[in-house]
């Protein structure tokens, strides 16, 4: 990539990133190389940081990501982050065991329009459901998206929890992530 | 067989009828039972109107309560008595201990009122929220930090393992297997981490694991050849000294959205060592060999087929799991589990609609039905009622067939 704008580098590694999410989705390729192209791209944008300051590429938008109240699991969340960074988006990350008025708090200062729910307990569904309320009763509804995800989450979990959107694996929540900041 | 009485002769032919049905013998096509529920679940179905004979002990608190096919190391397992009563499981199950620990002192790092840290036995550090009594909840920890990030940690790793298996095996447990066999016990070989994906998830973490994959295929080759080496010299230990019915061996290699591993990895890294350890139990005269692995595993079950596995167990309903179909697609495929957990939640239309399959699937054999992992606090006594004695009357009816 030599002589190249920095800004056309960091677009042709998240294309990489999103080829090898389509051949995911196609099972041509598996968790280990979505991890490590989604490891490569992360690390590959680091130097490039400094030079795009000021550049609109620099970042997509911010999401913020948790794993709800009462399941202390990341490994979920954690790759939805690596791929998430690796696009080009900002990731605020609450950790595990997140209480709702913290999803609240901050999708509030951070100004997120995405929230990324994680759980990997069955017994965390009502937590799901809490968190969602938590942010629809602070009067964000209009304003974010939530996403929902995780081992035994389902379409009926974010039916029954008014989240709107179920993500079925990591790059499914990418890919909603571009679709709600118009990627 | 030796004359008995009517109590151990009733026992006796649990075992046999599990075995029948595992060989897809004509003599019973299936047996009631049940793989494990969570301590919520018990503690939350006695308050609703499961009778209360022997209960649960006090520290089962935080526990997976175990029922017939859940049989990890025995004296860490609680097992639930209530239930199998009320349905009238068909058996009981003895499990040799099966201890691939790397022996490390256990150590509490931080404790406070909402959770605790400790490094366990295998190295691995862990974080377990408690409950508002203050006892451990049961369910999965989280994982902080791995025994194993380079080379240099395997080799020290690897020192722990000695040749003297008789402190891997409680006093007197092989010996007494005989005795359990007798009472109409099915005899396992089972425990933690005896999978080469589970050992190797244990030894690095599963992203460090799946990243040295590609980074350094080399030091998995050779930690894979370690444990199947150390395996193998383990189990003829056990085995030259007592017979056993089942091995199971625990893996945890998929998620729902499919294997966590691609299946060319699978034939380069565990294919060559699965053939090796299941020709080696193959020669012990073991017939059924399952595997324990949550997760879609549609696509890693042919070539597990080839490496000589030959059962599911718990067969997980999630992804493309398509229980009829993988029955069809694969006819000598022992499966056991295979009931959706979820659709437990709802309503009697739902649990009949998930019970649907289960004639087609005990009429070809082979096939235990029961739900696809431990049953969750959400299920209520009443739906739990109605879906098993659905089930038993199924299970009924294709014996009598």
């Amino acid at each position: 990539m030599k002589g190249k704008a920095p800004e056309d580098i960091l677009l042709s590694l998240q294309e990489g990133l999103i080829e090898i999410g389509n051949r995911f989705e196609r099972d041509e390729c598996f968790t280990p190389e979505l991890m490590y192209g989604a490891e490569i791209v992360r690390t590959s944008i680091e130097p490039l940081k400094p030079l795009l300051k000021g550049v609109s590429v620099a970042t997509k938008g911010k999401v913020v990501v948790g794993t709800v109240y009462g399941d202390i699991h990341n490994i979920g969340k954690d790759l939805v982050k690596l791929l998430l960074e690796g696009d080009g988006f900002e990731v605020v990350d609450l950790g595990e065991n997140v209480d709702p008025a913290k999803f609240v708090e901050a999708v509030k200062s951070d100004g997120a329009k995405l929230v990324g729910l994680s759980a990997l307990l069955t017994m965390s569904f009502g937590a799901i459901s809490n968190a969602v309320k938590a942010i629809n009763d602070a009067g964000l509804k209009d304003k974010v998206k939530i996403m929902v995800g995780g081992a035994p989450v389902t379409e009926l979990v974010r039916e029954k929890s008014g989240a709107d959107f179920y993500g079925k694996d990591a790059f499914s929540a990418v890919k909603y992530a571009r679709e709600v900041y118009g990627y | 067989m030796k004359k008995i009485g009517k109590r151990r002769c009733n026992i006796s032919s649990g075992r046999e009828k599990v075995l029948s049905c595992l060989d897809f013998g004509k003599g019973s096509r299936s047996v009631k039972a049940e793989f494990a529920f969570w301590y919520e679940t018990l503690d939350r179905w006695y308050g609703e109107g499961l009778p209360k004979g022997k209960g649960l002990p006090e520290y089962a608190v935080g526990h997976n309560i175990r029922s017939n096919f859940n049989t990890n190391m025995p004296g860490e397992g609680i097992i639930d008595s209530d239930v199998h009563k009320y349905f009238s499981f068909d058996f009981n199950s003895f499990s040799i201990p099966n201890n691939f620990s790397p022996m490390y002192e256990k150590v509490t790092i931080e404790e406070n009122d909402e959770f605790i840290i400790f490094k366990d036995d295998y190295g691995i550090t862990q974080k377990r929220l408690k409950d508002e009594q203050g006892g451990i909840r049961s369910s999965m920890p989280m994982y902080l930090d791995f025994p194993v990030k380079t080379r240099r940690d395997f080799a020290l790793y690897k020192e722990r393992f000695d040749p003297d298996f008789s402190k891997r095996v409680k006093k007197g447990w092989i010996e007494s297997t005989d005795d359990y066999r007798e009472k109409g016990f099915l005899i396992w070989l089972c425990g933690r981490s005896n999978g080469f994906f589970w050992f190797l998830r244990e030894l690095m973490g599963l992203e460090n694991f799946l990243m040295t994959i590609h980074d350094d295929p080399g030091l998995i080759n050779e930690m894979l050849d370690f444990i199947l080496d150390y395996t193998i010299s383990f189990w003829e230990y056990i085995l030259d000294n007592t017979r056993v019915d089942v091995v199971l061996i625990n893996e945890d290699m998929a998620f729902k959205g499919g294997p966590l591993l691609s299946p060319d990895s699978f034939k380069e890294f565990l294919r060559p060592r699965y053939k090796k350890l299941t020709g080696f139990l193959k020669g012990h005269g073991i017939k059924n060999i399952f595997i324990d692995s949550d997760g879609d595993m549609t696509g890693l079950i042919p070539l597990l087929m080839e490496s000589g596995v030959n059962g599911l167990l718990p067969a997980e309903i999630t992804g493309n799991m398509d229980m009829v179909k993988i029955a069809k697609d694969y006819p000598d495929l022992r499966i056991a589990g295979g009931i959706n957990k979820m659709k437990l939640f709802d309503n009697k239309n739902e649990i009949d609609k998930e019970l649907e399959k289960v004639p087609f699937l005990l009429k070809r054999g082979g096939y235990v039905p029961f739900v696809d992992h431990s049953v969750p606090p959400l299920i209520s006594w009443k739906n739990f009622v109605y879906y098993r004695n659905t089930l038993n009357k199924m299970v009924d009816s294709i014996i009598k067939s």
